[in-house]
């Protein structure tokens, strides 16, 4: 579903190397984690992934199709994205209306979000915030409100970045059942970033290990322990 | 269609945000008016009735360069400063990742500011009107002049759009340009650079323009053709660079950065 192969990218100005010939594969189903300290180019990476920059090197595949001009919008229609700290909502505007405008961004009618709405209230219950407004939510609430305005369209990939800075205890809980059932009633290929190894554990199929812009490790979740994968992580940093 | 939907949900919810900050709209009615009623007051663009020797007088011909230099400031505002705001809010990013070409969005954008400013300008307009004697002639062929002033005024917000992704904070710079429009392109009185460099602006030749058909002027054909294609030029500019623009950004990865 997503491919990228020694995807490479410098911020010239800075003088650093976000990402150094980066590949690795996330296949259709999956739930895979990229975890990595801050700076490792997570971040990054998931704006590569998303268009919002423009690698200096490298080849990107979503769904079999190469990210370039021509298949551009095409692929916007795939992917869904939430980027760190919820922000990407109109606060000073209704929830659904915050739907409906990022749907039709996507190519969706009014009746087709509408719609969409209804099929994912059971799994993602925001109906009952309809007319209140984006900044009267609580972070965890504008964090799910941000993740329904990125599934109206049914993407093929979902990418979430950082999800779970910032939401308190019971926030991330909700968040990660939420994670959890999405991935098994939708089977949306999802890519999360995150530096917080117990979050990811609970949810991903499979780590995805970046550091100083590599990636230094693939580990597969085989009901680890927080302890056991957080020492593979802060091995794989520090070699 | 899809084109025509986004655009429609784009001017849709500018609308809908520019209503819950309803202070601001009349905020903006109270500012303008004040500072026409003053202008008015200080006799300002009195040479102006000399000038044109039509039928409409001093004080409704500065009214007519201060109507299309309001509309010309919102064209602009359209684009720069809302670049600046939704990029603080972190929605540009979202616009970015639209199934449709960004400039649509922007297109969007100007139309949901061209029906707000109608609204706040209508409002300021009727106010003068009511508090003054100005008898204002409005002709077809001047509301066609203001749309092809509003074209090129456009091209020129997509220029400081540009700016806006590139620098980020671009409020003062945007400030300079309101004032420098206003003292150089004939919205206050006539003057010598409107005659040489100023016919480069649109809204130099539009407020000229308008105001000979308010007069009763005949308006020359090659004038009118000169201005809309200084118009064009500038809306092709200006969409050109903000590609441009664009691009450089995401190759520097920078569009977010605040």
């Amino acid at each position: 579903m997503l491919s990228l192969r020694s995807v490479s990218k410098t911020y010239k100005k800075e003088m650093i190397t976000a990402l150094d010939a980066v590949s690795f594969d996330v296949r259709k189903g999956e739930l895979v984690g990229l975890l990595g300290p801050n700076g490792a180019g997570k971040t990054t990476l998931v704006k590569i992934v998303s268009g919002l920059i423009i690698p200096d090197r490298g080849e990107i595949m979503i769904d079999q199709m190469v990210f370039n001009k021509e298949n551009r919008y095409k692929i916007m229609a795939k992917l869904g994205v939430v980027l760190e700290g919820a922000r990407n909502l109109y606060w000073s505007l209704p929830v659904w209306d915050n739907y409906f405008y990022f749907g039709s961004l996507k190519g969706k009618t009014n009746k087709e979000i509408k719609e969409r709405i209804e099929q994912l209230e059971a799994l993602l219950p925001t109906s009952v915030w309809k007319k209140r407004m984006v900044r009267s939510l609580s972070l965890g609430e504008k964090q799910r409100v941000a993740i329904m305005s990125a599934l109206l369209h049914g993407p093929s990939l979902l990418l979430l970045d950082e999800p779970s800075n910032g939401l308190d205890i019971e926030s991330r809980s909700i968040l990660v059942s939420l994670l959890r059932n999405l991935r098994s009633s939708l089977q949306v290929t999802t890519l999360i970033t995150s530096h917080d190894v117990d979050f990811l554990r609970r949810i991903v199929d499979r780590f995805v290990i970046i550091s100083h812009g590599k990636i230094v490790k693939e580990v597969i979740n085989d009901n680890l322990s927080t302890e056991e994968i957080e020492a593979v992580y802060l091995q794989s940093i520090s070699d | 269609m899809l084109y025509l939907r986004v655009i429609f949900a784009e001017i849709k919810r500018e609308i809908k945000e520019a209503l819950t900050y309803r202070v601001g709209i009349l905020s903006d009615i109270a500012v303008f008016s004040v500072l026409i009623l003053s202008l008015l007051f200080f006799r300002t663009g009195s040479s102006l009735e000399d000038y044109y020797g039509g039928a409409a007088d001093a004080k409704s011909l500065l009214l007519v360069g201060y109507l299309f230099w309001v509309f010309s400031i919102y064209a602009i505002n359209s684009t720069s400063s809302e670049i600046h705001h939704e990029a603080l809010r972190g929605t540009l990013e979202q616009k970015f990742m639209a199934v449709v070409p960004i400039g649509l969005l922007f297109l969007g954008k100007m139309l949901s500011g061209l029906l707000i400013s109608t609204v706040i300008i209508a409002s300021v307009t009727v106010l003068v009107l009511l508090l003054t004697d100005i008898t204002l002639k409005i002709t077809g062929l001047s509301l066609v002049l203001l749309g092809i002033n509003l074209v090129g005024m456009y091209g020129l917000g997509l220029i400081f759009g540009s700016i806006a992704l590139k620098v980020k904070k671009i409020g003062r710079l945007t400030f300079i340009l309101q004032i420098l429009l206003m003292f150089l392109t004939d919205t206050l009185t006539k003057t010598s650079f409107s005659d040489g460099l100023g016919k480069v602006i649109p809204l130099t030749n539009g407020i000229n323009l308008a105001r000979q058909s308010v007069s009763g002027l005949l308006v020359a054909k090659t004038d009118l053709i000169f201005f809309i294609v200084d118009s064009l030029i500038w809306l092709l500019l200006g969409v050109f660079i903000f590609s441009y623009a664009e691009k450089k950004v995401r190759r520097e990865g920078a569009l977010n950065f605040y």
